[in-house]
């Protein structure tokens, strides 16, 4: 099967799933609680928040394993796939930086505004989100393709192996978070059909990546055949 | 032995140019002293207030490692655009060396230079800002500019190679540059906060130095693997 046949698919699936998964946050699954019995509404947007960050994370591990194959293989398509993978998962980290910090500004309240520099989580993603912006400059900035290609693949490595550290760094420099743990080792801290919900979410929105990066991908393609065609004339 | 001499004489090289041009050296302790007086100035009344002495330690180390970080990176976006723009870079790659010694002896000589230009400055620092009890710990100090400079060189020297070919090198390195030493700024902080501190232990800063550690030996290994395909012309 085609790419662009499986692409308008999944499209469909998507815009399935979005509607579904709208109807399960605001309707299926129960308004949260607080000790007092009152309602906390603002608790829905953990249904976007956590699918957000969990897709951010699996766009610049797909930007890390891309970097691999293309400095293996030196094949352009691992290059269209990993900066295709970078531009939608800046897109998502700025989602999760903006999602979070309304979230914090309203449960935090009155002790942090919509910043809180000595959490691990906040500032993590913060640098995340730097880094990768960081590699789209580059890209945009060099302009021989097979150079830019090696470069972006380096820098994807090196910026994924960085993201680890960060987090380290920061637990040594602030060691403290009041980030609250949804997804514990143990298992989830959820409410059954909360938890149902925020499973669907995650699904809707890793298939909304999915539809996102194919579509930017086959685009990168389209790109590199018109550069292939001047070329020619 | 083959290697440590051509190891030796790449670093002879830089040296000369740099002690014929002056031009590096120069510019960054100026920028580092430029810096400590911006900075003076702008939290001028922060310095003058009674502050708890460990508050005070940590004020000092940001404004300390601040000028640094801004003076690596103005020294490292030379690095490679004289090997550049000269043609020097085709010469080092028609030379029969091993890639990875081109990045090792680059990193050595942008070593050479930042210890060069922290030695001067410290001096101008401590002057400025230092009073009679913050001397006692002075070996933290010392091991933290090693520390921090080996991660610092390491990253900023592959780094440097990969912006001096985009289309705005200068603008370029300090957006590759900073989110990824992130982590040796975070622990540098505190540690050199522990250097000021005359009751600082050993176990206060043995944590965040092996992380220090750690980074270094990261990205002095990470560029011997990716450095070829940096180079590759």
């Amino acid at each position: 099967m085609k790419l662009s046949r499986i692409t308008e698919i999944l499209t469909f699936a998507a815009m399935a799933l979005i509607v579904t998964s709208i109807w399960m946050v605001f309707r299926y699954a129960p308004v949260a609680v607080d000790d007092a019995g009152q309602a906390i509404l603002y608790q829905k947007i953990m249904y976007y928040h956590i699918p957000l960050a969990w897709v951010a994370f699996l766009a610049f591990f797909v930007v890390f394993i891309g970097g691999i194959l293309y400095l293996k293989k030196q094949d352009s398509k691992y290059e269209i796939l990993a900066y295709s993978s970078a531009q939608v998962g800046v897109i998502f980290t700025s989602l999760v930086l903006i999602t979070g910090s309304m979230w914090g500004h309203l449960a935090w309240a009155p002790d942090f505004g919509w910043w809180n520099w000595s959490d691990i989580r906040l500032n993590t993603t913060l640098i995340l989100w730097l880094l990768y912006l960081a590699y789209l400059m580059l890209g945009a900035s060099i302009k021989e393709e097979e150079k830019r290609g090696r470069f972006l693949a380096v820098f994807g490595i090196i910026s994924f192996i960085d993201v680890p550290l960060v987090a380290l760094s920061i637990k040594l420099w602030a060691s403290r978070t009041i980030h609250p743990a949804i997804i514990k080792s143990s298992g989830f801290d959820l409410d059954p059909a909360m938890k149902i919900t925020l499973l669907f979410c995650i699904l809707t929105f890793t298939v909304l990546y999915v539809v996102f990066l194919l579509t930017r991908y086959q685009l990168g393609k389209l790109a590199e055949d018109i550069e292939l065609f001047k070329e020619k004339l | 032995m083959r290697f440590s001499k051509q190891i030796y004489a790449l670093v002879e090289k830089d040296i000369i140019a740099e002690l014929r041009s002056k031009e590096i050296l120069n510019a960054m302790v100026i920028f580092v002293i430029i810096t400590f007086v911006i900075l003076s100035f702008g939290l001028s009344d922060i310095l003058k207030a009674n502050l708890k002495v460990d508050l005070e330690a940590v004020l000092l180390a940001g404004i300390l490692w601040l000028a640094f970080a801004f003076a690596a990176v103005l020294g490292l976006n030379r690095s490679f655009v004289h090997e550049k723009d000269e043609g020097c870079m085709d010469g080092l790659l028609l030379a029969p060396l091993d890639r990875s010694l081109i990045f090792f002896a680059k990193f050595i000589s942008n070593l050479i230079f930042l210890l060069t230009v922290q030695f001067i400055s410290i001096f101008v620092f401590a002057v400025f800002f230092l009073k009679d009890g913050f001397y006692q710990k002075f070996w933290i100090l010392i091991a933290a500019i090693i520390l921090g400079d080996l991660g610092i060189s390491a990253v900023g020297t592959l780094l440097s190679a990969i912006a001096v070919n985009g289309k705005a090198r200068d603008l370029l390195l300090p957006i590759l540059f900073f989110p990824m030493i992130i982590p040796v700024y975070l622990s540098l902080i505190p540690l050199t906060k522990y250097a000021f501190l005359s009751t600082a232990k050993l176990a206060d800063v043995s944590g965040l130095m092996q992380f220090l550690a750690v980074y270094d030996i990261v990205f002095l290994v990470v560029p011997f693997i990716v450095f070829d395909f940096i180079v590759e012309d």
